[in-house]
């Protein structure tokens, strides 16, 4: 049941994500992003209202390649993923990362981090974590955010936006390095 | 049919039961069809949302589950964009926002809006129409034509075939049958594939053995499949007894059934061809157009102690009779008692076409009188067409 509750505060915090990512885009007009959703659900909603190519696991090999290869030649400037990217696919270089729910491991965010940042050594690229205030997912970033010992790659980050309330988005920065 | 996770049993001792249902359980099942009733020309995802809220926190969840992909099963859904391609929809209108530059809500809608008149459809449709394919979002068209007591007793029957799924191998006894009800059995047992040996005979009655998918030398889950559809065909018998033996928990069990159970056939008669390689073979035979029709009513030919069962019997206007035995599955031990049955029945009308997959040589049918082809893959009935020719002396015209 807690889950379900969760699910549902989530679900209500939605609306209010996607505003916080309009405002992403519009900071990075031409920046290659890439936005990671816990769920099959949010990443779809993401593709509807931006227009922005999606993989999740049931995508089709065959599209999923051309989205990559599209992104990768930069014909797309975005990419929405579910977690089909967590491991063993070869994300093309992006400048912007934007984590859409929050539930993730220490780990896996550390791995979306290298994957975004793999290719672009030597460059500069920006993490946004955009989280719903009051929820687990609060806690869950929280208690990421002090790592006893990060990786590395976590050292680059350069700034994590979160969001704070779904009625009047208002990003403050947490940013670190 | 129902998946393992939905299947329900219980033990005493070595025995093993399916668990019907209860009475007081019965309710699930229409609770079940009128949501779906409810939920025509609405999506799969706000059907399962439903279902999901009828199953809530009750301990009868599976048997909601149950009542829903059997239902389900029977219900067809369809794409909401009809013509429309959403992948070809997504390409163009992700193609073109990318195009423009920067990613934006208002962006968004003005590309929806440039986009939506090529196909007659309203932005916001449009919107919607790039996911129409996502399974979550078919939307249900046909309902399932079947009351909650026929749901009920398809729930049950499932109960009773999945048990099969498992088995070693069953043994079947029927008796005091009429003669049209054995021949149907046996054409069954034939159509889903099954290797069985048989002893008896019309008057006494048969005793059959069917070798299950768990004793086979490769293990599949098609071949288990088939064993548990064969079970609505023996339903259908009046009198028989089963008795399968299951591999559970590394330990054997007997489960045993028989005509006094509970269980009731399908309304409709399952299908005579359920097993691939007959039914293609059934199917590409019409389109030659040849004079010589298939048939798919087969005599049992008596080999006094066991019958042997011909896969087709062909016809031709002018009264030649020939039949068809297709040799498809890899088992030495099934092999051997066919080829002994094969050389018992001394037909010579008999064309028996063997897959190269089998491992049999010319050598092992020596003794055979009929014709023997051998095929690759699928059996083309143009190889049969052949032999059937080369007979009559009639080279095709």
């Amino acid at each position: 049941m807690r889950a379900h509750r969760d699910a549902r505060r989530i679900a209500h915090a939605t609306p209010g994500k996607l505003r916080t990512l309009g405002m992403i885009f519009a900071n990075h007009p031409s920046a290659k992003t890439v936005i990671f959703t816990e769920d099959n659900a949010t990443a779809y909603e993401v593709s509807q209202r931006f227009l922005i190519p999606c993989l999740t696991h049931q995508t089709a090999i065959k599209e999923r390649q051309a989205f990559l290869d599209g992104f990768k030649a930069g014909s797309y400037t975005a990419i929405v993923t579910s977690n089909v990217l967590n491991e063993g696919v070869d994300v093309p270089d992006a400048s912007v990362g934007v984590i859409l729910s929050g539930s993730a491991s220490a780990r896996e965010f550390v791995q979306r981090l290298g994957r975004i940042l793999r290719r672009g050594d030597g460059k500069q690229a920006i993490l946004y974590e955009v989280i719903a205030k009051e929820t687990r997912e609060e806690r869950v970033a929280d208690r990421r955010r002090t790592p006893p010992d990060a990786d590395r790659k976590a050292e680059r980050i350069e700034a994590t936006l979160a969001l704070f309330d779904s009625s009047r988005p208002s990003p403050a920065e947490k940013g670190r390095t | 049919m129902l998946p393992s996770e939905l299947l329900f049993s219980y033990k005493r001792g070595a025995q093993v039961y399916p668990r019907f249902l209860r009475r007081e359980q019965y309710v699930w099942a229409e609770q079940v069809l009128n949501l779906i009733r409810e939920h025509q020309h609405r999506t799969r995802g706000e059907l399962q949302a439903a279902l999901r809220a009828l199953e809530g926190d009750s301990p009868d969840y599976r048997i909601v589950r149950g009542f829903a992909h059997l239902a389900l099963n029977a219900a067809e859904f369809t794409l909401a964009t009809g013509e429309l391609e959403p992948e070809a929809l997504r390409r163009e209108v992700f193609a073109l926002a990318a195009e423009r530059g920067g990613y934006g809500e208002d962006r968004a809608r003005e590309v929806l809006e440039t986009v939506a008149p090529r196909y007659r459809l309203e932005a916001e449709t449009l919107r919607e129409a790039l996911y129409a394919d996502l399974p979550e979002n078919h939307l249900l068209t046909a309902l399932p034509d079947f009351t909650s007591d026929r749901l009920v007793d398809r729930y049950n029957l499932a109960q009773a075939q999945g048990l099969l799924y498992s088995a070693l191998y069953l043994r079947l006894a029927a008796h005091r049958n009429v003669p049209g009800e054995y021949r149907r059995l046996f054409q069954h047992l034939k159509f889903h594939g099954l290797m069985y040996a048989v002893e008896g005979n019309l008057d006494d009655g048969y005793q059959i053995y069917v070798d299950g998918p768990a004793s086979l030398f490769k293990q599949t889950r098609k071949y288990g499949l088939q064993m548990a559809m064969f079970l609505p065909a023996l339903l259908r018998v009046s009198r028989w007894e089963m008795e399968a033996m299951l591999q559970r928990d590394g330990m054997e069990l007997s489960y045993r059934l028989d005509s006094q159970s509970p269980l009731k056939p399908l309304t409709a008669a399952p299908s005579a061809y359920d097993s691939l390689l007959e039914e293609s073979f059934a199917r590409r035979w019409e389109k030659l157009g040849t004079p010589w029709s298939l048939e798919r009513e087969v005599e049992i030919v008596d080999l006094k102690g066991t019958v042997f069962v011909p896969d087709f019997a062909l016809r031709h206007p002018d009264g030649r009779v020939a039949h068809v035995e297709i040799m498809g599955f890899w088992h030495p031990d099934y092999l051997r008692r066919k080829l002994d049955k094969l050389r018992r029945a001394a037909m010579p009308d008999l064309i028996v076409a063997v897959s190269e997959r089998l491992n049999a040589g010319a050598d092992d049918f020596r003794d055979i009188p009929g014709p023997v082809v051998f095929f690759k893959g699928k059996l083309e009935p143009r190889q049969v067409l052949a032999v059937l020719e080369a007979a009559a002396g009639t080279p095709s015209s």
